[in-house]
């Protein structure tokens, strides 16, 4: 994924969850779905409530947020994206 | 389901953004301290602070936020009006919705008038019945709408205009028609297609 790909909470999502150590279970406004959520997926979601961010962006927030050596960085943020793109938490910016 | 038994914490860490810099830590101890309160990925393999569990809604469409869904029911993070006063993050859901017989007996609110053409609040293909037809026309059933999706997207919109539901926007409702307008149904998620009965379906369950 580039670094400078915009993403955003896809349209309709109000992120109504309810969070314990660590994990957090979120209802999809879309589908209907329970999600079990960790950490990571959690600071992404909220990062994008505040607006849109680039995928450079969200990586920053992971680095300041969570204890992650810098090479693993890329890759959780880019499993992490992807997996809440696929359940259509987030898209991204066509721009 | 893995929380099941859990309880939430006192100090739940609730709407948390990254707040890395907010002790203001001295030089001298900055790299300990931010060390100190980072918080490490739940380590079971790549991705395992993501996404770790899906617990699907009823097959179909289950996604009747004013209703009581299966999938709202048990993680009371739905909220519903059985449930909505249970704590909650975000806005808290409205759920006032009238149904499009409703909308034919009440005042509309600002921005959408009976007599204004339906596709000025919706695109619309040009030279489609949909085009020609004003939103009373569309309220009061008109024949091309056989499946009642325009007369409930419509409903849907005032309801949202009026405030009577929070949990949808404008964007959100003409996306969904669009997207129907195009391809024949909405895609919400990967795999699933949800053809007009179903959008119907949704959006009733908006409605009281």
């Amino acid at each position: 994924m580039a670094a400078s790909e915009t993403w955003r909470l896809r349209p309709g999502q109000t992120l109504q969850y309810r969070q314990w150590d660590g994990e957090c279970i979120l209802y999809n406004d879309l589908s209907g779905d329970t999600h079990l959520l960790g950490d990571g997926a959690v600071e992404l979601l909220l990062t994008l409530r505040r607006g849109p961010a680039t995928r450079a962006a969200l990586a920053a927030v992971l680095q300041a947020e969570f204890d992650l050596e810098p090479a693993e960085l890329d890759l959780e943020t880019d499993t992490l994206l992807h997996d809440l793109q696929h359940l259509n938490l987030i898209d991204t910016l066509a721009c | 389901m893995a929380t099941q038994n859990r309880q939430p914490s006192e100090t739940d860490p609730v709407a948390s953004i990254p707040q890395a810099d907010a002790a203001q830590p001295t030089a001298s101890d900055s790299l300990s301290a931010k060390g100190a309160s980072r918080r490490r990925f739940t380590r079971a393999g790549a991705g395992a602070a993501g996404v770790l569990l899906t617990l699907h809604s009823q097959p179909g469409m289950a996604c009747t936020y004013c209703g009581v869904s299966a999938s709202a029911a048990v993680s009371a993070v739905g909220q519903n009006k059985a449930v909505g006063t249970l704590s909650h993050h975000g806005p808290a859901p409205v759920c006032n919705g009238l149904d499009p017989l409703a909308w034919n007996k009440t005042a509309w609110p600002a921005g959408c008038s009976p007599t204004d053409p339906f596709s000025k609040h919706f695109s619309c293909n040009i030279g489609s019945a949909y085009a020609a037809a004003s939103c009373n026309q569309i309220m009061h059933g008109a024949p091309f709408d056989s499946t009642k999706m325009a007369k409930y997207m419509l409903a849907a919109y005032l309801n949202v205009l009026s405030g009577r539901i929070n949990f949808l926007t404008v964007e959100s409702l003409r996306s969904v028609w669009s997207e129907w307008v195009a391809k024949g149904y909405y895609a919400p998620m990967a795999g699933q297609k949800w053809y007009a009965n179903d959008i119907v379906t949704y959006l009733y369950g908006t409605m009281d």
